[in-house]
């Protein structure tokens, strides 16, 4: 898979093919730079390859995509500083549902997911008052009050401290729970992507490439303490491996 | 502390100087007998202006038409431009480039060329404080409106945004701020053109009245313009400093804290 940037192509991905079935928690695990970023782009549509082709249950992406948006979260959240947290949450629904009657409903999806994640308090809070993880919640919450069918989430946690990062993976997997929408997470943290997925796949850099498919066993619901168990600590043991192995090349 | 309390702590030590040095002056020109036509009195440019039937009404009133009016339609002008010069790539290619050229022309040398163009009124004073004021409200929202965050733009491109909601909902929100920086420059370049543009040529107007003052030796009345003057700027730019705050509450107000406490 190639892509055109400028007037220049660069050769970002090769011979990368996966499938990812609905309803499934998969990530991207990776050194930066290895292209994870682009693919979950491509997969967006926010770039479009020169070579390759992505498409949704029998349908190019393009299409599907101008039909019903996907969800994205970056690692930085984004938000408008000018409007409260309840109307950063609805921002994409006003472009999405433009010009549909049952907005209310959708609002009252929006309102439900912020405070599934605690933020219920804070409504009518500007973004300037609150933590960098409740930012990264609202960011959250806004990608999927669009009821998005697939979650593209590119290091949504890379900025935050590790005990918020805790409560977030905890907070993102009773979203998903809730909505059983498909989640494909870039990350380059281990025990990240081991604690949240249901498959991980690394990649290695320049130019990027899958290197192995780890399809993760550990039963859910998961909570925290299951990173000390033998299997979670066997699993970190096997990915960090295979990122070693994907480094020399 | 309350509101009204911070706000006579931040004016009392300006207003005592201001006070002090009035009252030097007045002592200065007591002791040095200066004659009148040289340094007149703070006390006698105080009556002058407030005294019954006093001119500087009317003059003060045309002044302030045409400051306003000028520097409304110019803040219009500036900002319409903007957008337009941001929206289209042909009018950023084509107007632009001879914008920031016009700018270098020292703009009051317009001044008697708008008096033949367009009469003895307040026409001619009104364009040129438009031509004065629509030029940083310009630049300053092209700025505002350019300077978005990338992640944003992703964000509405994945939903298919329009042009114009990312306009509306994000652009210019986002631009306020800068808008308001424009426009307080705006307000201060509107007063100098109306003054500029009355004494090209004038029959009423504080400009008018300083100048012909002056000719007359007629100093009180001249330093009595002066302070007319500068009230109208000190209360325009006061005015859009307001509408700021009204505007835009949910803006971090900086505390600007003093180094030595």
């Amino acid at each position: 898979m190639t892509f055109r940037e400028g007037t220049r192509t660069v050769h970002a991905l090769e011979r990368i093919s996966l499938t990812v079935p609905r309803g499934q928690f998969i990530s991207l695990l990776g050194p930066s730079g290895c292209g994870k970023s682009t693919l979950l782009r491509i997969v967006g549509g926010l770039l479009r390859p020169t070579q390759g082709q992505v498409w949704l249950e029998g349908e190019p992406v393009g299409h599907a995509i101008r039909r019903r948006p996907f969800g994205f979260v970056f690692q930085d959240p984004a938000l408008l500083p000018w409007r409260r947290v309840l109307a950063n949450a609805t921002l994409l629904q006003e472009i999405v549902y433009r010009d549909r009657h049952d907005r209310d409903q959708h609002v009252a999806r929006a309102k439900e997911y912020l405070e599934l994640m605690g933020l219920g308090a804070f409504l009518d809070a500007y973004p300037r008052e609150l933590s960098g993880g409740m930012r990264q919640r609202v960011a959250i919450a806004r990608a999927l009050a669009i009821a998005p069918q697939i979650l593209l989430m590119d290091e949504p946690f890379g900025a935050l401290d590790a005990i918020t990062r805790d409560r977030l993976n905890l907070d993102l997997l009773t979203l998903w729970g809730r909505t059983g929408v498909t989640i494909m997470f870039v990350t380059h943290s281990i025990h990240e992507a081991a604690f949240l997925s249901d498959v991980v796949y690394v990649m290695t850099a320049r130019p990027g490439r899958v290197l192995a498919r780890v399809p993760v066993t550990i039963p859910r619901p998961r909570a925290l303490d299951v990173q000390e168990t033998p299997g979670f600590v066997h699993l970190v043991r096997e990915l960090r491996g295979l990122l070693d192995r994907g480094m020399e090349g | 502390m309350s509101r009204l309390v911070r706000v006579w702590a931040a004016a009392v030590p300006p207003l005592a100087v201001v006070l002090a040095l009035l009252a030097a002056w007045e002592a200065a020109s007591i002791v040095s007998r200066f004659p009148t036509y040289v340094l007149p009195r703070p006390s006698q440019i105080a009556r002058e202006l407030l005294h019954p039937g006093s001119l500087f009404w009317t003059h003060t009133w045309i002044t302030l038409q045409e400051t306003l009016i000028g520097f409304v339609i110019g803040s219009l002008v500036g900002l319409t431009l903007a957008i337009a010069i941001v929206l289209s790539p042909l009018i950023r290619r084509s107007i632009y480039p001879l914008i920031v050229l016009f700018q270098t022309v020292p703009k009051i040398v317009l001044a008697p060329i708008f008096i033949i163009w367009f009469g003895y009124g307040l026409l001619p004073k009104e364009m040129l404080v438009v031509v004065l004021a629509f030029f940083p409200v310009t630049v300053d929202a092209i700025h505002g409106l350019t300077s978005m965050d990338p992640t944003l733009v992703d964000l509405l491109h994945s939903v298919s945004a329009s042009r114009w909601e990312i306009l509306w909902k994000i652009q210019l929100p986002h631009s306020t701020p800068h808008i308001f920086s424009g426009l307080k420059v705006a307000s201060t370049l509107s007063v100098i053109g109306a003054i500029v543009g009355e004494w090209a040529g004038a029959n009423g107007g504080l400009g008018f009245l300083i100048l012909s003052s002056s000719a007359q030796l007629e100093t009180v009345r001249m330093f009595s313009g002066v302070v007319a003057v500068s009230i109208i700027g000190l209360l325009l730019f006061y005015a859009v400093s307001r509408l700021e705050d009204w505007l835009l509450p949910w803006r971090e107000k900086v505390e600007v804290r003093h180094p030595l406490g």
